[in-house]
This record gives C-alpha cells, sequence and structure tokens, in this order.
C-alpha cells in the first residue's frame, strides 16, 4: 500500500478542518475553532486503482497563500485549495493563489474545491462557476457530507494510478 | 441701653450692637487671632503637633499588630487569593529560572568533584587509562550516566519533506506512528521557518524527563524518543548507530513510500534497537 501526503489549504473559515474531520472520523462540528499551526491525520482509502494510506495535513488558514510557510507544502504529492462559496473573499485570490503553488511544487496536482454547498442555491453556484475564470473541481458540503467522500475518493484513485 | 427703643435710627442700633460685640467678644477675638497665627506659622505649628504625632506613632509601632494586624491579613489575604494566576504567573518564570541555574550548578560541582576524585585516586599513567582518558567518555560522564541511564523508547525513520513514515520501532505500542511522524516533521518545518534558520535543522524537542532527538540526513531523518540523561560522547555514539543502520537498511530510492519499505525498515529498527545499550 502506497502512502501520500496531502495538503489541505486555503483561506481562514471555508471549513479545511471541517472537511478534515468529516472525511477521517465522520463528524461535523459547527462551532469555529481556527486551526493553530498544522494538524495531521491519517486515512485508509480503497480506490480501483489499490489502497492508498493518505496522510492529510490541515494546515491554518491564510488570506494569501504566499503567508503559508514553504516547508509544509515540501514533500506533498495533492493540494487540495478550499474556498467558501458563500464568501466572495476566500476566491477572490484564487488565481494568484493557484499559481503560487504551483510555482512551489511544479509536480503536485492541485484540486479547486468550492465548499459550504448548503449556504447557496443551484442558481448561485452556477453564476460563481461563471465568474471564477478557473474550473472548480467540486462543490462540497462538510456540514452535510455531501460530495466530501467523492473529493478524496476521486483524488486518491488519481493519485494511485 | 435699650436697642429696641423707637428713639434711635438703625445707624444707631447697628453702632450700638458693635460696641456690645466689642465688649462681649474681643476676649474670644484676640484668642481666635492667636490661634490662627499658630496656624500659618509653620514652626508654631510643628511645635505644637509634632509632640502629639510622635507619641501617635510611638503607640501605633508598639500597638500596629494589634490595632491593624487582622484588617491588614484580611486585605492581603483577599488579595492575595483573587490574584493567584497573576502571582504563579509573575513568580513562576524567575523560580524555574533560578532552580535551573542552581540544578546545572550543583551538577558542575558534582561533575568536577569526580573528576578530582578519580584523577587522584587512580593510576593515571597505566597504557589502558591514559588511552581511555584521551579517546574515551569522560570520568564524570560515566558516573553521571550510571546515575540516570539513557533508555530508549521510540525510533521513528522519517521522510524528511512529506513527514510520511519509513519505519518505527516502539517498546510499547503508542497511537498512530504515521500521524506522530507527520506532527514531527511539522512541528520541524514550523520551527526551522519561524525562525528563519536557513538550511539548519531542529535537532531536539524535550518535555520534563523525556527527550526526542532528531538526528537529520539529506532525504530522511531519525526521531529518538528517550529518558534519562545523556552525555554527549554517549549522543556521539547514538548518531553513529543512526548512520549505521541506515547505511545497512535504508534504501536509496525512497521516492514511493509504502507498507513493504515501512515494514521491512520497521522489522529491521526492532531488531536493532530492542537490546539497544547506548553505552556499548
Amino acid at each position: 500500500m502506497l502512502s501520500k501526503k496531502v495538503i489541505l489549504t486555503g483561506s481562514f473559515g471555508v471549513g479545511k478542518t471541517s472537511l478534515f474531520e468529516r472525511f477521517i472520523n465522520n463528524k461535523f462540528e459547527n462551532k469555529y475553532l481556527t486551526t493553530i499551526g498544522v494538524k495531521v491525520g491519517k486515512k485508509l482509502v480503497n480506490t480501483p486503482n489499490g489502497d492508498l494510506s493518505m496522510m492529510i495535513w490541515d494546515i491554518a488558514g491564510e488570506v494569501a497563500q504566499n503567508k503559508v510557510p514553504t516547508s509544509y507544502f515540501l514533500g506533498t504529492s495533492g493540494i487540495i485549495y478550499i474556498f467558501d462559496v458563500s464568501r466572495p473573499s476566500t476566491y477572490g485570490n484564487l488565481v494568484e493563489d493557484l499559481a503560487y503553488l504551483k510555482s512551489i511544487n511544479k509536480l503536485t496536482t492541485i484540486k479547486v474545491v468550492g465548499n459550504k454547498k448548503d449556504l447557496v442555491t443551484e442558481a448561485e453556484l452556477k453564476t460563481l462557476q461563471e465568474k471564477i475564470s478557473l474550473p472548480v473541481n467540486l462543490f462540497t458540503s462538510a456540514k452535510t457530507g455531501e460530495n466530501v467522500e467523492k473529493l478524496f475518493l476521486d483524488f486518491a484513485t488519481e493519485m494511485v494510478g | 441701653m435699650n436697642l429696641s427703643s423707637s428713639s434711635t435710627s438703625p445707624e444707631e442700633e447697628a453702632q450700638l450692637l458693635e460696641q456690645l460685640r466689642q465688649v462681649l467678644l474681643s476676649e474670644d477675638r484676640e484668642e481666635l487671632e492667636a490661634i490662627r497665627a499658630m496656624l500659618e506659622d509653620e514652626a508654631q505649628l510643628s511645635e505644637k503637633v509634632s509632640p502629639i504625632i510622635r507619641q501617635h506613632l510611638a503607640f501605633l509601632k508598639e500597638n500596629f499588630r494589634e490595632e491593624y494586624g487582622i484588617i491588614i491579613e484580611e486585605i492581603v489575604s483577599k488579595k492575595l487569593s483573587e490574584s493567584q494566576d497573576e502571582i504563579v504567573n509573575m513568580i513562576f518564570p524567575k523560580l524555574n529560572t533560578i532552580i535551573k541555574k542552581f540544578i546545572t550548578a550543583q551538577f558542575q560541582i558534582l561533575k568536577e568533584g569526580i573528576d578530582t576524585q578519580i584523577k587522584t585516586v587512580q593510576n593515571r599513567f597505566s597504557p589502558k587509562n591514559l588511552f581511555s582518558r584521551f579517546f574515551g567518555p569522560s570520568d564524570s560522564d560515566i558516573v553521571l550516566s550510571q546515575l540516570d541511564n539513557p533508555e530508549v523508547h521510540e525510533v521513528y525513520l522519517v521522510q524528511r519533506e512529506s513527514g510520511l513514515l519509513l519505519g518505527s520501532y516502539a517498546k510499547e505500542k503508542n497511537t498512530d506512528q504515521d500521524v506522530i511522524a507527520g506532527m514531527l516533521t511539522a512541528i520541524k518545518s514550523f520551527a526551522e521557518d519561524a525562525f528563519n534558520r536557513g538550511k539548519e535543522d531542529l535537532e531536539m524537542i524535550q518535555y520534563e524527563n523525556y527527550k526526542i532527538f532528531l538526528h537529520n540526513l539529506p532525504s530522511y531523518y531519525f526521531a529518538v524518543a528517550m529518558t534519562g540523561s545523556i552525555s554527549t560522547s554517549e549522543k556521539e555514539n547514538l548518531s553513529n548507530k543512526l548512520i549505521t543502520f541506515a547505511q545497512e537498511n535504508v534504501p536509496f530510492d525512497i521516492a514511493n513510500v509504502n507498507s513493504t519499505l515501512t515494514n521491512r525498515i520497521s522489522t529491521a529498527l526492532a531488531k536493532y534497537f530492542a537490546h539497544f545499550n547506548i553505552q556499548e
């Protein structure tokens, strides 16, 4: 079984820890507690391409990605960039942030995820997708659990394959 | 004298009243003037008041505890219980430093004492002793290490950048070792970044009597969790053993971390560290 490191990053309060907790412990906490430094968790994922031990680093949110210590991104196989679909300020820097993440780790696969899907309507999501010039890989809700398993399973399958 | 006589005018009445005042109050007015003069003259006032103050102070000096002791004790005790946290926060760092300094100084004295005694007693000119004196650990190191033997509890081999676990050994099975490896790497990355030490590495994490030695190599690092005192020569010995282990058991290509690799390294670590003696 392979082991891979995956990073959850994005602005503060977008739901990185909620996605982390939902995926690893199948839990959701309504209370907002800011992440200090890093939280590391592990989940074994069974994919059609083989099993994967996914080491997930949930790092403290920053308004801009160049504020995150570069060393956290070293040796990572995948980055999940998360934004909050209900707060435009969390995807305002999307283009710059993705360009920065690609520049520091050229070989890493980056997924863009819009979280808190439960707070907006389908029509609003469509408008948002049109507004953002880059494609969003998935819209999730850590609260309801919608698309959370799919996000990590798809990513794991891609990494093992 | 009839003040209410209808034959006198109001002016005359006032004049008569003033004359009456002069007669009745002249003595009091003189006394009042004298008191005012005394109050305004500092020297005179001091002469009168000082003996009274001195007398009262002397009384307080003799009877302070009986008069005010209980009230002051109550105030201090209330204040102390209200500000317990602040007091602890204020005193603890100072106390901690003093204790640390004291222990370090005492250890230094003990070390020097042991060295002096051994130097006096032993035959310093035998070839064996001459050899160990120049190339072996110091006498104090040997005695001190025997007092608090170092013991290795856990060993982790971790991929340097990703924090993925390459292998581990623990005397007692603990929480998820993959997560420990990840968190250790996160702490290392944070410390190295936060203090902006360029290419320098974090080499030790210590809490109370528990130490985690980090031995850094180009693409991976060892984390050795241990208790007890470790001398410089033992630390060096441990580093050499870790390097030897790496040469014998860790493949050059560790880019793809998988369970076959980690199982192989973990088995080798268990074999190597199960009966490991740091002093050998």
